[in-house]
């Protein structure tokens, strides 16, 4: 496949306090290549949140990275002062968060937001003002010179969400992170929001990390995933053998608690329990106390990320009881690589 | 639990709304007041006519701001209408006083979307349980224990748990909380205010099944508000589709999803992610947004954003009628059932 934009290995980051550590990331290693979307699912409290704002330099104090490295296309970024950080955000990676009010302001005029972007570069006034309407209109924005002279609270969700898409794109990022970018929003406008971010991905020749709870989501954006619980990737594969053929006791019981349109109104096969605390993880496998397939190992050996395919790994012990897994959808058998849907490509 | 064909030929009616309305009026500014402009209003609810049945679940759908908790909490009665009437049992409560309300109030309760806000944080399970017991004189004080135990455990909570404080619980356990509050008072009638949408993946299907449960065992009938299309369309046996304050259809809910009558349910369950990477589309399901419910478009409230827009549309507004048996629908012009 294409280069990698992304690097990070056995990456953890630790929010120590008074009396106990709380391990939010704890041993993650994934690569995003150029032009993909890598997709990390899992529930709140997994450390997906916190893995993105490692890599952006953005941890909420007490929180450090205390482990691992971090590679943003070759340059190490591990640890990065604020200010060789500054350089990167933006242009070499930018993010857009979930509830877009929080991360606008609501004093200054969309107009003035979005110029900002551009004060590095050497710009006049009219040109910044005119790259600005450029960029609301990419982001679907109708009769932008008019709407940039508003404020954030007179825009919908949706639009605040584009806005935001569009100061995260001005200045052609490589790297966009979206944390649950549709979260908050309806599902027409979360329809339309993942498509714009679907084709701005291939204008903009861009690679992005979705962090999402969302399996839904997944299924229409990624083109890789990593499952991530207790602050571990339990799964990583390409998304039509996540969905076709999951192998971890934990992506299955995702998949099987949702409710399923061929069996309306059955019981739903939940997972029984609550996530770990994430300071006083069980021994062993994180998920064991929730698993169905727990075997004795599990409680006293954490497993390692195994490769069991090209491309998959899989971070459980039991994986001869979990190869009979039937996921989501049925694959007609794939001629050499993935082959998704015809529309991306 | 399997969820059994709902017999709606055989069902009498728990609740029923006649043209039911709530409109908030917009704040005036003074010069408003001097010129003499007339008091404008956000008609979050208008003219909703619907039926409830003893022992069913009816789903609400419709996208935020369509007004469907504002129909629960005016159903409920935590709002008064500002016109039409509710049936509780036969009985019109959409004018009585909070005075004539009390006696009622144990048949009919709420379980809210946040249940850590809608729990007092310094009050134990034990006595958030009991003070409603004693308060309605549901049970004797010697039983109330009893009782609250009871309660507790048909809700899955350990009987452990009694004096723990709702800031204790994780999010799940807290929404069993609040869903043995609802149920303390025996009620008939329960509304669920998108009770899994503040919760994880895993922890929702806890609650459903929770839910499915006991409606089987208790026979309530239920009102469930969610925008998650997925679970309505699990657990419901009709549902309500709702747009700028008005209800759009209604219907048998199997019948409607595979089958709707009107132009916007079909974008609803267009938009809904695919679980499968396979099936992936670049059109928009609908373009646009949901207009500001302060001005309303004319006509029929969906007709800018409509595909099927026709002269008439843009004229009247069409009434909610019964297109074939158990099936309404608010449209001049519905989709033949099968496209």
């Amino acid at each position: 496949m294409a280069q990698k934009i992304l690097e990070v290995k056995d990456l953890r980051t630790y929010f120590p306090g008074r009396n106990e550590v709380v391990k939010a990331v704890d041993g993650v290693s994934f690569e995003v290549y150029r032009g993909e979307t890598f997709g990390l699912v899992g529930e709140s409290g997994c450390g997906k949140s916190q893995t993105c704002r490692s890599i952006l330099g953005l941890l909420k104090k007490p929180g450090r990275v205390v482990g691992g490295r971090i590679l943003l296309d070759g340059q190490d970024i591990t640890h990065l002062k604020e200010k060789e950080m500054r350089k990167l955000r933006g242009k070499k990676m930018s993010v857009i968060f979930q509830e877009p009010m929080t991360s606008l302001s609501p004093v200054l005029k969309i107009k003035k937001q979005l110029m900002e972007v551009f004060d590095d570069t050497p710009m006049t006034k009219a040109e910044k003002k005119r790259k600005a309407v450029d960029l609301l209109r990419m982001v679907g924005i109708p009769s932008p010179e008019m709407r940039m002279e508003e404020y954030t609270f007179q825009f919908s969700g949706g639009m605040r969400q584009r806005a935001m898409i569009a100061m995260a794109l001005g200045a052609r990022p490589e790297l966009l992170i979206a944390d649950e970018p549709t979260t908050a929003l309806d599902v027409t406008i979360q329809d339309q929001i993942m498509k714009l971010i679907n084709s701005l991905k291939q204008e903009l020749d861009m690679s992005i990390i979705l962090v999402t709870h969302d399996l839904g989501v997944i299924a229409q954006m990624c083109d890789r995933v990593a499952v991530m619980y207790s602050g571990l990737i339990m799964e990583m594969c390409d998304v039509v053998t996540l969905f076709a053929s999951p192998r971890h006791p934990y992506t299955y019981a995702l998949m099987s608690s949702l409710p399923d349109p061929g069996n309306l109104g059955a019981r739903l096969n939940a997972i029984q329990g609550s996530p770990p605390n994430l300071a006083h993880l069980p021994e062993g496998c994180p998920f064991w106390p929730r698993c169905t397939e727990c075997a004795e190992i599990c409680r006293h050996l954490r497993p390692e990320m195994t490769e069991i395919a090209p491309g998959h790994s899989v971070r459980c012990h039991c994986l001869d009881k979990t190869a009979g897994y039937r996921g989501l959808i049925d694959v007609p058998k794939a001629k050499g690589g993935v082959a998704l849907g015809k529309d991306t490509v | 639990m399997a969820k059994t064909q709902f017999d709606f030929a055989n069902a009498s009616r728990l609740v029923e709304v006649r043209d039911l309305c709530k409109w908030f009026p917009l704040k005036r500014t003074i010069a408003d007041s001097i010129a003499r402009r007339p008091v404008r209003y956000v008609k979050a609810v208008d003219h909703v006519t619907l039926d409830i049945f003893r022992g069913e679940c009816l789903g609400l759908v419709g996208e935020s701001g369509c007004g469907k908790s504002t129909l629960a909490r005016t159903i409920i009665r935590l709002y008064r209408p500002t016109g039409g009437e509710i049936l509780l049992d036969g009985t019109d409560i959409a004018n009585m006083s909070d005075r004539e309300l009390r006696p009622l109030r144990p048949k009919m309760q709420m379980v809210f979307q946040d249940p850590y806000s809608s729990l007092n944080p310094r009050m134990s399970v034990r006595s958030i349980l009991s003070e409603l017991l004693l308060y309605h004189g549901i049970v004797p004080r010697e039983k109330v224990n009893d009782r609250v135990i009871e309660l507790m455990g048909m809700c899955g909570l350990s009987a452990d748990y009694a004096d723990r404080y709702p800031g204790e619980f994780s999010g799940g356990q807290q929404q069993r909380v609040g869903i043995a509050r609802a149920l303390a008072l025996q009620p008939e009638f329960i509304i669920a205010d998108e009770p899994v949408s503040a919760l994880d993946v895993s922890i929702q299907a806890q609650i459903i099944n929770l839910l499915g449960d006991l409606q089987e065992q208790l026979g309530l009938t239920i009102l469930f508000i969610s925008h998650d299309l997925r679970v309505v369309r699990h657990i419901t046996h009709r549902v309500a589709v709702m747009y700028l304050g008005n209800v759009m259809e209604l219907g048998p809910t199997e019948e409607l999803f595979t089958h709707p009558l009107h132009p916007y349910t079909l974008v609803l369950t267009k938009a809904a992610p695919v679980m499968n990477p396979l099936n992936r589309t670049r059109e928009y399901a609908i373009e646009g947004e949901t207009p500001s419910p302060i001005h309303m478009p004319s006509g029929c409230r969906f007709h800018p954003r409509c595909t099927r827009c026709a002269e008439i549309c843009r004229k009247e507004a069409p009434p909610l009628r019964e297109a074939a048996p158990g099936r309404f629908v608010a449209c001049h012009r519905p989709l033949e059932a099968g496209t």
